[in-house]
Protein backbone atom coordinates (compact mmCIF):
# COMPACT_ATOMS: atom_id res chain seq x y z
CA UNK A 1 0.00 0.00 0.00
CA UNK A 2 2.57 2.57 1.02
CA UNK A 3 4.96 1.24 -1.89
CA UNK A 4 2.17 2.40 -3.99
CA UNK A 5 1.87 5.41 -2.87
CA UNK A 6 5.35 6.22 -3.09
CA UNK A 7 5.53 4.66 -7.19
CA UNK A 8 2.81 6.99 -7.40
CA UNK A 9 5.13 10.21 -6.00
CA UNK A 10 7.94 9.25 -8.22
CA UNK A 11 6.01 8.57 -10.76
CA UNK A 12 4.72 12.10 -10.56
CA UNK A 13 8.42 13.52 -9.90
CA UNK A 14 9.48 11.24 -13.09
CA UNK A 15 6.35 12.93 -15.65
CA UNK A 16 7.69 16.35 -14.10
CA UNK A 17 11.02 15.95 -14.74
CA UNK A 18 10.03 14.68 -17.97
CA UNK A 19 8.38 17.48 -19.32
CA UNK A 20 10.79 20.13 -17.87
CA UNK A 21 13.36 18.49 -19.76
CA UNK A 22 15.63 21.33 -21.97
CA UNK A 23 18.65 20.54 -24.19
CA UNK A 24 21.90 21.24 -22.03
CA UNK A 25 25.28 21.70 -23.07
CA UNK A 26 27.40 19.03 -21.87
CA UNK A 27 30.38 20.64 -19.73
CA UNK A 28 33.95 20.09 -21.81
CA UNK A 29 36.23 17.87 -20.21
CA UNK A 30 38.06 19.36 -16.71
CA UNK A 31 41.54 19.58 -18.36
CA UNK A 32 40.10 21.98 -20.91
CA UNK A 33 37.84 23.68 -18.42
CA UNK A 34 41.39 23.93 -16.16
CA UNK A 35 43.29 25.20 -18.77
CA UNK A 36 40.40 27.67 -20.07
CA UNK A 37 40.36 29.19 -16.70
CA UNK A 38 43.71 29.43 -16.41
CA UNK A 39 43.96 31.26 -19.38
CA UNK A 40 41.42 33.91 -17.52
CA UNK A 41 43.71 33.97 -14.60
CA UNK A 42 46.58 34.84 -16.61
CA UNK A 43 44.39 37.56 -18.69
CA UNK A 44 43.45 39.41 -15.19
CA UNK A 45 46.87 39.54 -13.94
CA UNK A 46 47.80 40.85 -17.35
CA UNK A 47 45.24 43.47 -17.06
CA UNK A 48 46.05 44.46 -13.75
CA UNK A 49 49.74 44.52 -14.90
CA UNK A 50 48.56 47.24 -17.47
CA UNK A 51 46.60 49.34 -15.15
CA UNK A 52 48.88 49.39 -12.37
CA UNK A 53 51.22 51.07 -15.10
CA UNK A 54 53.68 48.21 -15.81
CA UNK A 55 55.92 45.86 -13.89
CA UNK A 56 58.00 46.43 -10.92
CA UNK A 57 60.71 47.97 -12.23
CA UNK A 58 63.37 45.83 -10.18
CA UNK A 59 61.64 42.57 -11.66
CA UNK A 60 64.84 41.38 -14.13
CA UNK A 61 67.05 41.31 -11.10
CA UNK A 62 64.93 39.83 -8.49
CA UNK A 63 64.06 36.95 -11.13
CA UNK A 64 67.49 36.06 -10.86
CA UNK A 65 66.93 35.61 -6.92
CA UNK A 66 66.25 32.26 -6.20
CA UNK A 67 63.95 33.34 -3.33
CA UNK A 68 61.85 35.63 -5.59
CA UNK A 69 61.81 33.14 -8.65
CA UNK A 70 60.67 30.13 -6.73
CA UNK A 71 58.23 32.06 -4.91
CA UNK A 72 56.76 32.76 -8.04
CA UNK A 73 57.33 29.36 -9.75
CA UNK A 74 55.24 28.05 -6.73
CA UNK A 75 52.64 30.66 -6.55
CA UNK A 76 51.66 29.79 -10.32
CA UNK A 77 51.90 25.82 -9.73
CA UNK A 78 49.61 26.12 -6.79
CA UNK A 79 47.24 27.53 -9.35
CA UNK A 80 47.43 25.49 -11.64
CA UNK A 81 47.09 22.25 -9.48
CA UNK A 82 44.36 23.57 -7.46
CA UNK A 83 42.84 24.43 -11.01
CA UNK A 84 42.65 21.18 -12.13
CA UNK A 85 41.81 19.78 -8.96
CA UNK A 86 38.72 22.26 -9.05
CA UNK A 87 37.29 21.45 -12.24
CA UNK A 88 38.03 17.41 -11.01
CA UNK A 89 36.23 17.14 -8.17
CA UNK A 90 33.40 19.39 -8.61
CA UNK A 91 31.99 16.39 -11.13
CA UNK A 92 30.25 13.52 -10.50
CA UNK A 93 32.25 10.44 -10.75
CA UNK A 94 35.24 11.85 -10.67
CA UNK A 95 37.49 10.64 -7.30
CA UNK A 96 37.56 13.37 -4.37
CA UNK A 97 41.10 12.27 -3.57
CA UNK A 98 41.86 14.51 -6.48
CA UNK A 99 41.46 17.39 -4.55
CA UNK A 100 44.88 16.55 -2.65
CA UNK A 101 46.77 17.45 -6.27
CA UNK A 102 47.52 21.37 -5.06
CA UNK A 103 49.14 19.81 -1.93
CA UNK A 104 53.27 19.91 -3.47
CA UNK A 105 52.77 23.53 -4.90
CA UNK A 106 51.51 24.60 -1.43
CA UNK A 107 53.86 22.68 0.58
CA UNK A 108 56.46 24.92 -1.83
CA UNK A 109 54.52 28.21 -1.94
CA UNK A 110 54.67 28.31 1.76
CA UNK A 111 57.97 27.75 2.83
CA UNK A 112 59.42 29.82 0.60
CA UNK A 113 57.14 32.81 1.80
CA UNK A 114 57.64 31.49 5.23
CA UNK A 115 61.69 31.45 4.30
CA UNK A 116 61.03 35.07 2.79
CA UNK A 117 59.07 36.51 6.34
CA UNK A 118 61.90 34.46 8.20
CA UNK A 119 64.82 36.47 6.37
CA UNK A 120 62.96 39.84 6.89
CA UNK A 121 62.56 38.75 10.32
CA UNK A 122 66.50 37.90 10.37
CA UNK A 123 66.96 41.57 8.88
CA UNK A 124 64.72 43.74 10.46
CA UNK A 125 63.59 41.87 13.41
CA UNK A 126 59.56 42.03 13.80
CA UNK A 127 58.98 44.87 11.64
CA UNK A 128 59.61 42.64 9.40
CA UNK A 129 56.24 40.85 9.66
CA UNK A 130 54.23 43.46 10.03
CA UNK A 131 52.31 44.73 7.05
CA UNK A 132 53.34 47.70 4.90
CA UNK A 133 51.32 49.44 2.11
CA UNK A 134 48.12 47.57 3.13
CA UNK A 135 45.62 49.39 1.60
CA UNK A 136 47.26 50.09 -1.86
CA UNK A 137 48.03 46.27 -1.69
CA UNK A 138 44.96 45.09 -0.39
CA UNK A 139 42.87 46.98 -3.72
CA UNK A 140 45.48 45.20 -6.12
CA UNK A 141 44.23 41.65 -4.05
CA UNK A 142 40.69 42.37 -4.52
CA UNK A 143 41.09 43.82 -8.01
CA UNK A 144 42.15 40.63 -9.13
CA UNK A 145 41.02 38.14 -6.73
CA UNK A 146 37.07 38.94 -7.40
CA UNK A 147 36.95 38.73 -11.03
CA UNK A 148 38.53 35.69 -11.12
CA UNK A 149 36.04 34.30 -8.30
CA UNK A 150 33.06 35.24 -9.80
CA UNK A 151 34.03 33.43 -13.02
CA UNK A 152 35.08 30.36 -11.07
CA UNK A 153 31.98 30.70 -8.81
CA UNK A 154 30.15 30.52 -12.53
CA UNK A 155 32.12 27.69 -14.17
CA UNK A 156 31.57 25.44 -11.04
CA UNK A 157 28.04 26.36 -9.80
CA UNK A 158 27.02 22.75 -10.17
CA UNK A 159 29.29 21.78 -7.52
CA UNK A 160 26.81 22.99 -5.14
CA UNK A 161 25.34 19.83 -6.20
CA UNK A 162 27.86 17.43 -4.66
CA UNK A 163 30.82 18.90 -3.41
CA UNK A 164 30.33 22.54 -1.79
CA UNK A 165 33.06 22.61 0.53
CA UNK A 166 35.98 21.43 -0.83
CA UNK A 167 35.20 22.94 -4.56
CA UNK A 168 35.21 26.32 -2.56
CA UNK A 169 38.52 25.80 -0.63
CA UNK A 170 40.24 24.72 -3.78
CA UNK A 171 38.94 27.46 -5.77
CA UNK A 172 40.02 30.17 -3.61
CA UNK A 173 43.33 28.24 -3.04
CA UNK A 174 43.69 28.62 -6.76
CA UNK A 175 42.54 32.58 -7.00
CA UNK A 176 44.42 33.08 -4.05
CA UNK A 177 47.40 31.22 -5.87
CA UNK A 178 47.25 33.89 -9.10
CA UNK A 179 46.53 36.77 -6.93
CA UNK A 180 50.23 36.21 -5.02
CA UNK A 181 51.54 35.76 -8.53
CA UNK A 182 49.93 38.65 -9.80
CA UNK A 183 50.57 40.73 -6.77
CA UNK A 184 54.40 39.58 -6.75
CA UNK A 185 54.88 40.99 -10.71
CA UNK A 186 53.66 44.41 -9.34
CA UNK A 187 54.03 44.50 -5.57
CA UNK A 188 57.23 45.48 -3.93
CA UNK A 189 56.15 43.55 -0.86
CA UNK A 190 55.93 39.56 -0.85
CA UNK A 191 52.91 39.60 0.05
CA UNK A 192 51.68 36.07 -0.05
CA UNK A 193 50.64 35.94 3.84
CA UNK A 194 48.35 38.54 3.83
CA UNK A 195 46.95 36.82 0.43
CA UNK A 196 46.30 33.76 2.26
CA UNK A 197 45.09 35.33 5.52
CA UNK A 198 42.39 37.13 3.53
CA UNK A 199 41.64 34.32 0.94
CA UNK A 200 41.16 31.78 4.32
CA UNK A 201 39.24 34.66 5.68
CA UNK A 202 36.22 34.59 2.79
CA UNK A 203 36.54 31.46 3.08
CA UNK A 204 36.13 30.69 6.68
CA UNK A 205 33.26 33.01 6.39
CA UNK A 206 31.48 31.45 3.29
CA UNK A 207 32.04 28.37 4.93
CA UNK A 208 30.93 29.30 8.09
CA UNK A 209 27.73 30.58 6.84
CA UNK A 210 26.64 27.66 5.26
CA UNK A 211 27.24 25.68 8.06
CA UNK A 212 24.82 28.25 10.23
CA UNK A 213 22.57 27.00 7.29
CA UNK A 214 22.47 29.99 5.06
CA UNK A 215 21.70 28.68 1.46
CA UNK A 216 24.82 30.24 0.08
CA UNK A 217 26.01 27.28 -2.00
CA UNK A 218 23.00 24.78 -1.12
CA UNK A 219 20.86 23.99 -4.37
CA UNK A 220 17.22 26.16 -4.04
CA UNK A 221 14.85 23.00 -4.60
CA UNK A 222 16.40 20.98 -1.72
CA UNK A 223 16.97 23.64 1.54
CA UNK A 224 13.37 23.80 2.89
CA UNK B 1 25.19 -19.59 2.88
CA UNK B 2 28.29 -17.90 1.01
CA UNK B 3 26.40 -16.45 -2.02
CA UNK B 4 28.02 -17.61 -5.69
CA UNK B 5 30.00 -15.44 -6.95
CA UNK B 6 28.29 -13.54 -10.21
CA UNK B 7 29.26 -15.33 -13.29
CA UNK B 8 31.11 -13.66 -16.24
CA UNK B 9 28.02 -13.29 -18.00
CA UNK B 10 26.64 -11.35 -15.08
CA UNK B 11 28.69 -8.86 -14.83
CA UNK B 12 28.86 -8.29 -18.48
CA UNK B 13 24.80 -7.71 -18.24
CA UNK B 14 25.35 -5.19 -15.27
CA UNK B 15 27.68 -3.30 -17.11
CA UNK B 16 25.72 -3.58 -20.36
CA UNK B 17 22.49 -2.06 -18.78
CA UNK B 18 24.41 0.50 -17.05
CA UNK B 19 25.57 1.57 -20.51
CA UNK B 20 22.43 1.44 -21.97
CA UNK B 21 21.50 4.07 -19.07
CA UNK B 22 24.36 6.13 -19.94
CA UNK B 23 23.20 6.24 -23.63
CA UNK B 24 19.57 7.25 -22.88
CA UNK B 25 21.24 10.31 -20.58
CA UNK B 26 23.41 11.11 -23.17
CA UNK B 27 19.97 11.10 -25.67
CA UNK B 28 18.42 13.13 -22.47
CA UNK B 29 21.31 15.75 -22.43
CA UNK B 30 19.97 17.05 -25.90
CA UNK B 31 16.43 17.04 -25.00
CA UNK B 32 15.22 13.54 -25.47
CA UNK B 33 11.80 13.04 -23.53
CA UNK B 34 11.37 9.41 -23.82
CA UNK B 35 14.96 8.45 -23.08
CA UNK B 36 14.73 10.62 -19.94
CA UNK B 37 11.67 9.05 -18.71
CA UNK B 38 13.61 5.51 -19.68
CA UNK B 39 16.51 6.19 -17.67
CA UNK B 40 14.46 7.69 -14.79
CA UNK B 41 12.62 4.73 -14.52
CA UNK B 42 15.57 2.61 -15.14
CA UNK B 43 17.20 4.18 -12.09
CA UNK B 44 14.33 3.97 -9.55
CA UNK B 45 14.60 -0.05 -8.33
CA UNK B 46 19.04 0.99 -7.76
CA UNK B 47 18.36 4.22 -5.97
CA UNK B 48 16.00 2.78 -3.79
CA UNK B 49 18.11 -0.34 -2.76
CA UNK B 50 20.74 2.11 -2.89
CA UNK B 51 19.35 4.80 -0.10
CA UNK B 52 17.71 2.06 1.92
CA UNK B 53 21.03 1.16 2.81
CA UNK B 54 21.04 3.69 5.08
CA UNK B 55 17.91 5.20 5.95
CA UNK B 56 14.89 2.84 7.62
CA UNK B 57 12.14 5.02 7.33
CA UNK B 58 9.99 4.45 3.98
CA UNK B 59 9.45 8.05 3.55
CA UNK B 60 12.58 8.71 4.20
CA UNK B 61 13.79 6.86 1.54
CA UNK B 62 11.23 7.71 -0.64
CA UNK B 63 12.51 11.81 -0.23
CA UNK B 64 15.86 10.85 -0.52
CA UNK B 65 15.04 8.93 -3.82
CA UNK B 66 13.35 12.41 -5.32
CA UNK B 67 16.28 14.69 -4.01
CA UNK B 68 18.45 12.76 -6.13
CA UNK B 69 16.18 12.69 -9.21
CA UNK B 70 16.21 16.88 -8.60
CA UNK B 71 19.63 17.13 -8.44
CA UNK B 72 20.38 14.17 -11.61
CA UNK B 73 18.45 16.87 -13.30
CA UNK B 74 19.60 20.12 -12.28
CA UNK B 75 23.38 18.73 -13.27
CA UNK B 76 22.86 16.36 -16.18
CA UNK B 77 24.77 18.61 -18.32
CA UNK B 78 28.30 17.29 -16.08
CA UNK B 79 27.86 13.66 -17.38
CA UNK B 80 30.57 12.95 -19.60
CA UNK B 81 29.72 10.24 -22.04
CA UNK B 82 33.08 8.67 -22.67
CA UNK B 83 33.10 7.92 -18.13
CA UNK B 84 31.06 5.12 -16.91
CA UNK B 85 27.55 6.29 -15.57
CA UNK B 86 27.52 3.98 -12.31
CA UNK B 87 30.43 6.35 -10.32
CA UNK B 88 28.48 9.45 -11.56
CA UNK B 89 25.21 8.85 -10.02
CA UNK B 90 26.10 7.28 -6.58
CA UNK B 91 28.01 10.35 -5.46
CA UNK B 92 24.69 12.72 -6.18
CA UNK B 93 23.22 9.72 -4.65
CA UNK B 94 25.38 10.07 -1.52
CA UNK B 95 25.39 13.53 -0.84
CA UNK B 96 21.45 13.48 -0.94
CA UNK B 97 21.86 10.56 1.25
CA UNK B 98 24.81 12.60 3.62
CA UNK B 99 21.66 15.61 3.26
CA UNK B 100 18.80 13.53 4.49
CA UNK B 101 20.75 11.94 7.19
CA UNK B 102 21.89 15.14 8.20
CA UNK B 103 18.66 16.91 8.77
CA UNK B 104 17.29 13.42 10.20
CA UNK B 105 19.91 14.43 12.78
CA UNK B 106 18.75 17.84 13.24
CA UNK B 107 15.44 16.96 13.67
CA UNK B 108 16.75 14.39 16.56
CA UNK B 109 18.22 17.07 18.13
CA UNK B 110 14.94 19.05 18.70
CA UNK B 111 12.20 17.09 18.25
CA UNK B 112 10.95 13.47 19.71
CA UNK B 113 10.16 11.76 16.84
CA UNK B 114 6.91 9.61 16.48
CA UNK B 115 8.51 5.91 16.17
CA UNK B 116 7.13 4.19 12.91
CA UNK B 117 4.83 2.40 14.59
CA UNK B 118 3.62 5.62 16.90
CA UNK B 119 -0.05 4.38 16.29
CA UNK B 120 0.62 1.11 17.51
CA UNK B 121 2.28 2.24 20.83
CA UNK B 122 -0.08 5.18 21.45
CA UNK B 123 -2.97 2.77 21.04
CA UNK B 124 -1.36 0.03 22.85
CA UNK B 125 -1.40 2.46 26.04
CA UNK B 126 -5.10 1.18 26.14
CA UNK B 127 -5.47 -1.93 23.39
CA UNK B 128 -2.20 -3.71 25.45
CA UNK B 129 -4.65 -2.85 28.67
CA UNK B 130 -7.40 -4.83 27.18
CA UNK B 131 -5.73 -7.72 25.91
CA UNK B 132 -4.03 -7.53 29.29
CA UNK B 133 -6.87 -7.59 31.49
CA UNK B 134 -8.14 -9.84 29.55
CA UNK B 135 -5.65 -12.45 30.11
CA UNK B 136 -5.91 -11.35 34.01
CA UNK B 137 -9.49 -12.55 33.29
CA UNK B 138 -8.41 -15.78 31.93
CA UNK B 139 -6.13 -16.04 34.74
CA UNK B 140 -8.89 -14.84 37.48
CA UNK B 141 -11.61 -17.46 35.78
CA UNK B 142 -8.86 -20.77 35.71
CA UNK B 143 -8.17 -19.51 39.57
CA UNK B 144 -11.66 -19.70 40.39
CA UNK B 145 -12.24 -22.88 38.92
CA UNK B 146 -9.61 -24.05 41.68
CA UNK B 147 -11.31 -22.57 44.17
CA UNK B 148 -12.95 -25.49 46.71
CA UNK B 149 -17.15 -25.38 45.75
CA UNK B 150 -18.14 -22.97 48.91
CA UNK B 151 -15.74 -20.27 47.93
CA UNK B 152 -16.38 -20.37 44.38
CA UNK B 153 -19.98 -20.12 44.71
CA UNK B 154 -19.61 -17.02 47.05
CA UNK B 155 -17.60 -15.75 45.06
CA UNK B 156 -19.19 -15.70 42.25
CA UNK B 157 -22.68 -14.50 43.49
CA UNK B 158 -21.10 -11.55 45.51
CA UNK B 159 -17.83 -10.43 43.41
CA UNK B 160 -18.75 -11.51 39.41
CA UNK B 161 -22.65 -11.39 39.74
CA UNK B 162 -22.76 -8.42 42.19
CA UNK B 163 -25.52 -9.48 44.77
CA UNK B 164 -25.08 -8.61 48.58
CA UNK B 165 -24.22 -10.16 51.26
CA UNK B 166 -27.56 -10.98 52.04
CA UNK B 167 -29.00 -12.01 48.64
CA UNK B 168 -26.09 -14.46 48.72
CA UNK B 169 -26.98 -15.70 51.86
CA UNK B 170 -30.48 -16.19 50.84
CA UNK B 171 -29.28 -17.91 47.73
CA UNK B 172 -27.09 -20.69 49.53
CA UNK B 173 -29.50 -20.82 52.34
CA UNK B 174 -26.29 -19.51 54.52
CA UNK B 175 -25.75 -17.28 57.26
CA UNK B 176 -24.23 -13.96 56.08
CA UNK B 177 -21.44 -14.31 58.05
CA UNK B 178 -20.34 -17.52 56.14
CA UNK B 179 -20.47 -16.00 52.76
CA UNK B 180 -18.52 -13.35 53.96
CA UNK B 181 -15.77 -15.44 55.10
CA UNK B 182 -16.13 -17.68 51.88
CA UNK B 183 -15.35 -14.77 50.01
CA UNK B 184 -12.04 -13.59 52.41
CA UNK B 185 -11.08 -17.04 51.29
CA UNK B 186 -11.45 -17.12 47.97
CA UNK B 187 -9.63 -14.03 47.68
CA UNK B 188 -7.30 -14.50 49.80
CA UNK B 189 -6.66 -17.65 47.43
CA UNK B 190 -6.94 -15.93 44.54
CA UNK B 191 -4.63 -13.03 45.68
CA UNK B 192 -2.25 -15.55 46.23
CA UNK B 193 -2.24 -17.69 43.19
CA UNK B 194 -2.57 -14.43 40.89
CA UNK B 195 -0.11 -12.91 42.64
CA UNK B 196 2.83 -15.39 41.79
CA UNK B 197 1.46 -15.32 38.12
CA UNK B 198 2.03 -11.57 37.58
CA UNK B 199 5.38 -12.28 39.65
CA UNK B 200 6.71 -13.50 36.38
CA UNK B 201 5.54 -10.77 34.05
CA UNK B 202 6.26 -7.65 35.61
CA UNK B 203 10.03 -7.51 34.33
CA UNK B 204 8.45 -5.95 31.65
CA UNK B 205 7.18 -3.29 33.13
CA UNK B 206 6.18 0.24 31.63
CA UNK B 207 8.78 2.71 30.06
CA UNK B 208 8.58 3.40 26.27
CA UNK B 209 11.55 2.81 23.81
CA UNK B 210 14.09 5.78 24.11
Amino acid sequence: MMDEKMTDQAEQLIADLAADLQPVHRLATPLWRSATWIGIALLVNAAAVILHGGLRPDLMPLLKTPTYSMLLAATIVTGILSALAVFLISIPGRSRYWAVLPIPGVILWFSVAGYGCFSDWLRMGPAGLQFGHSVDCFTWIVAISLPLSLVLFVMVRHAAWIRPGPTLILGMLSTAAFAATGLSLLHDLDTSMMIMVWHGGAVAVLLGLSALGIPLFRPKALSD
Amino acid sequence: MVPDLPEQTEITEISAAWAELGALLVLAQSGDRAAYTALLHGLLPYLRRLVARRLARAQDIDDTVQDIYLSIHAIRHTYDPDRPLQPWVNVIAERRIADRLRRLYRQRAREAPLPEDASETFAASDANMTSEVSLDMRAVHRAIEQLPPGQRQAIGLVKVQGLSLREAAARTGQSEGAVKLSVHRALKALRRVLGQENGNRDDAGPGGPE
